[in-house]
């Protein structure tokens, strides 16, 4: 889709107006265009994008020393109802660099700033919370991982301590209260400090970073392919939403078309992860809260679509599905009919179970109310996916920017007004029927054809974007190649980077034992944002 | 020949009053499952799960004194006791002349107490969390407790709870006081809140931030872990045969009767494996109420009692 001609102007002219008359706007793909690099691209335009109504999607660093350039920071900026993605970027001479921060006036550029300030060393200043965060106290000062000069087989040293900067919140009987990173669930690692007053939570400093396991320096230098299985890694629960996403940036970095009937199998893949996951979160807030009922058949339900997706892909997970330019494997006549017979059959059973699980009032007693997040919050911080359109805020990559097969198909965001966590689980309760519907309409206009297109070799330095929205959120993957056609660079978003503010946000006020339901009601994925 | 009757009977009272409510919690555990089309777990599990911890080694923290150490002994030999003093299958129990309905709700206090000093003891975030929470559940159930005990005393015309159930099993149930149902709820809800039962607590959450009684036994391994859980095991299955004999006295033993016996273990059996049925239907089909609205149950707890009280004191029995 192309951009608007209006928007086009419109954004020329606040290019103009913050970096003066030379900036020019350029379209850079469909439904892109490009401005820069300019110095301010990121410090003085970014904010102007923002407040005419942009969304800061992904900051990608890249270590273009080699190049005979320093580091070069872009910004994808997401204009949700013009359906357009604006790439800015600024130059800094090179590691030690000031990068001079935006949070103030663009709070969801929160995590992402300090990501970059760690990973690159650039010294970050004006950020209201400039505590190392993902590489901890342990890692020496001076070791930036994503640097192309350190060496991804150097191990990380274990320097000595220093502790741990956390916010403090003071007062007469206000307490801290430190969970994790070691939990007594089996779930991630993650540092969670309350400051309470008795029972009630006046802060919430979440400290992750616990999974950095160098995801993005892996990709570096392997081939294309292999990035797939990677991607697949980056969080168990999307592992196709982050194949789908690679597989989408490196297909526009090598300006592959997608045969028609790929595009459809990828969106019933990537509908069935959606299922397995909403059904399943469905199950765990009702287990957080002790109703039995609800946890036991919705976990049950969920093991039916992991099934289904183990009968696509022949994996419980949809690994190894999606591959460079379509699926690998094509969805068999004999397939098609069992999901045709069962999906009615399923949609019954998960609303008869959702009607009683969530009309409960011992349920509605404790979903409703708690864990508010505004829909102001939701903007500023740049929250997504279900998060956001619980909080009444439309946005939903499949609407917005018009993507196959969804554009032919017909589909609106599902919306739930109030922002708690009843919102967050009808969200998940109605777009899993959203889901199903969709797989309805998906199998019966099921294109012929190829399931997969030749790779052409990729531009070299180019930056190919993948946006998919999954299950949890808008996944943003960029991935660059190298002269010699293996990758050089990915960045991948997960949407969890944009929402852990959103959930310290949600449970502030909230009670300490409501918390692990205000978490699930989120439900965020730490290796997606630890990376 | 009473003398060893009377052994007898105190012996086959401590054999229930012990193993029994390792049965009760299976029931429950069993009705949870299979109302959630699982099979479960074998009734005897909880007896297996002890004395695999039994035989475990014990991590004890740095921080933790003797109070820690004593902690698992007092709680468990408090319900204990308690349980010494609680009529099961007949009404005649091993310390029925102490049993009076205050020294078993303080006996019950002071095992709670004690658990609670281990918990702050540990110094942990957690465990001190459970006791405050703990010490807030206490403090709202304890007067309804009380009061409703007060209550079924004065209908009885005794404070010592083996006569209470035995006048109450004299009487025929249309001759029962008013006061019955309203003493019924009130010891129910505090049973459920003291048990640490949906929907006050969830007793199988993983959830630290959100336990309320398993929170201050997270520093416990091994032995101290067993005794605390068969204490609460205890507890539990002495709730139960409490409300099952003051309000569905059925089916007593008579004391040094033999040719009783059996009716009254069946009974009292299936008398409180009904309630821990229903424990477990209760579990499955509601979930757990926010921590602040506990008072709210607690508060009809205490309104029926108080409602009791004043039937007593006005019109009588």
């Amino acid at each position: 889709m192309p951009i608007p001609q209006p928007f086009l102007d419109e954004l020329q002219a606040v290019v103009i107006r913050a970096l003066g008359a030379g900036a020019t706007v350029s379209p850079s793909g469909p439904g892109r265009a490009r401005v820069g690099p300019a110095a301010g691209g990121y410090s003085v335009l970014v904010p102007e994008l923002v407040a005419i109504g942009g969304r800061l999607g992904a900051l990608v660093a890249t270590d273009r020393r080699g190049l005979g350039e320093g580091l070069l920071l872009e910004a994808l900026i997401l204009f949700d109802t013009a359906g357009a993605l604006v790439e800015v970027s600024e130059p800094f001479p090179g590691p030690g660099a000031t990068l001079r921060s935006i949070t103030a006036r663009v709070p969801a550029a929160h995590w992402q700033e300090r990501e970059v300030a760690e990973m690159f060393g650039l010294e970050l200043v004006l950020h209201p919370d400039a505590g190392r965060r993902l590489l901890h106290e342990h890692t020496p000062p001076g070791d930036h991982p994503l640097l192309r000069d350190r060496d991804a087989a150097q191990r990380l040293e274990f320097a000595a301590a220093s502790p741990p900067a956390f916010r403090q919140v003071r007062g007469e009987g206000v307490h801290e209260i430190p969970v994790g990173p070691i939990h007594a669930g089996i779930i991630e690692p993650g540092h969670f400090r309350f400051f309470v007053l008795g029972e009630r939570i006046l802060h919430l400093d979440i400290r992750l970073g616990y999974q950095h396991k160098g995801t993005e320096k892996l990709f570096e230098g392997k081939p294309l392919g292999l990035g797939v299985h990677l991607a697949e890694r980056i969080s168990g629960d999307t592992t196709f939403g982050h194949a789908l996403a690679y597989c989408q940036a490196v297909e526009s970095l090598c300006k592959v078309s997608i045969p028609a009937r790929a595009v459809w199998l990828r969106a019933l893949a990537l509908e069935l992860e959606r299922l397995a996951n909403h059904v399943g979160d469905l199950g765990a807030l009702c287990g957080d809260i002790g109703y039995a009922f609800g946890a036991s058949h919705f976990s049950r339900l969920r093991g039916e679509f992991l099934n289904k997706s183990e009968l696509v892909s022949g994996n419980r997970y949809l690994r190894g599905l999606c591959c460079l330019g379509g699926v690998r494997f094509d969805l068999e006549d004999a397939m098609a009919r069992e999901l045709e017979r069962w999906l009615p059959r399923v949609r019954v059973d998960f609303e008869e179970v959702a009607d009683i699980a969530l009309e409960a009032d011992s349920v509605a007693a404790r979903f409703e109310g708690v864990g508010t997040l505004s829909p102001r919050a939701v903007r500023d911080l740049g929250i997504v996916g279900p998060a956001a359109r619980a909080s009444g805020v439309a946005l939903d990559v499949r609407a917005d920017f018009k993507c196959e097969p969804y554009r032919d198909l017909g589909f609106s965001p599902v919306l739930e007004p109030s922002g708690d966590v009843m919102s967050r689980a009808r969200v998940r309760f109605r777009e899993a029927q959203a889901s199903l519907e969709m797989m309805v309409r998906l199998l019966a206009s099921m294109p012929r054809g190829a399931t997969r297109a030749p790779l052409s070799t990729p531009a070299p330095f180019a930056m190919g974007i993948g946006h998919v929205e999954g299950w949890r959120g808008e996944i943003l993957t960029c991935a660059m190649a190298g002269p010699d056609g293996q990758l050089w660079r990915v960045r991948t978003r997960d949407p969890s980077v944009q929402n852990w503010l959103g959930l310290a946000q949600a449970v502030e006020m909230n009670l300490v034992s409501d918390f692990p339901l205000c978490n699930k009601s989120f439900n965020l994925s730490y290796s997606g944002s630890d990376l | 020949m009473t003398f060893a009757l009377d052994i007898g009977f105190a012996a086959i009272h401590l054999a229930l009053v012990l193993f029994w409510p390792l049965v009760l919690v299976g029931i429950v555990r069993r009705v949870k499952a299979r109302l959630a089309c699982r099979r479960g777990l074998p009734l005897l599990q909880e007896l297996t799960d002890l004395l695999k911890l039994f035989r475990k080694g014990e991590v004890i923290p740095d921080t933790a004194t003797w109070v820690f150490r004593l902690a698992p002994w007092g709680t468990w030999a408090a319900s204990a006791l308690v349980a010494l003093m609680v009529p099961t299958f007949s009404w005649s129990v091993p310390l029925g002349a102490q049993a009076d309905f205050i020294l078993v709700i303080y006996l019950l206090g002071s095992s709670r107490f004690l658990r609670n000093l281990a918990a702050l003891d540990t110094a942990t975030a957690f465990a001190g969390l459970a006791a405050s929470r703990e010490s807030f559940v206490a403090a709202l159930s304890e007067p309804a407790m009380v009061l409703s005990l007060w209550c079924a005393g004065w209908v009885a015309g005794t404070s010592r709870i083996p006569e209470m159930v035995w006048r109450f099993s004299e009487k025929a149930a249309a001759e029962l006081s008013p006061v019955h149902p309203l003493i019924l709820v009130a010891l129910v809800i505090v049973a459920i809140a003291e048990n640490a039962r949906v929907p006050f607590d969830d007793p199988t959450t993983h959830l630290e931030l959100t336990m309320i009684h398993e929170a201050a036994l997270l520093e416990y391994s091994g032995p101290g872990l067993a005794l605390m859980q068969w204490g609460a095991g205890l507890h539990l299955g002495l709730s139960l045969a409490l409300i099952a004999n003051l309000f569905f006295p059925i089916g007593l033993a008579a004391p040094a009767e033999l040719g009783t016996v059996p009716l009254g273990l069946f009974s009292f059996m299936a008398r409180t494996s009904v309630l821990a049925a229903l424990l477990g239907v209760l579990e499955s089909t509601m979930a757990r109420l926010r921590f602040f609205r506990i008072t709210d149950w607690l508060a009809l707890s205490g309104a029926a009692a108080v409602l009791a009280v004043i039937r007593l004191v006005t019109v009588g029995r």
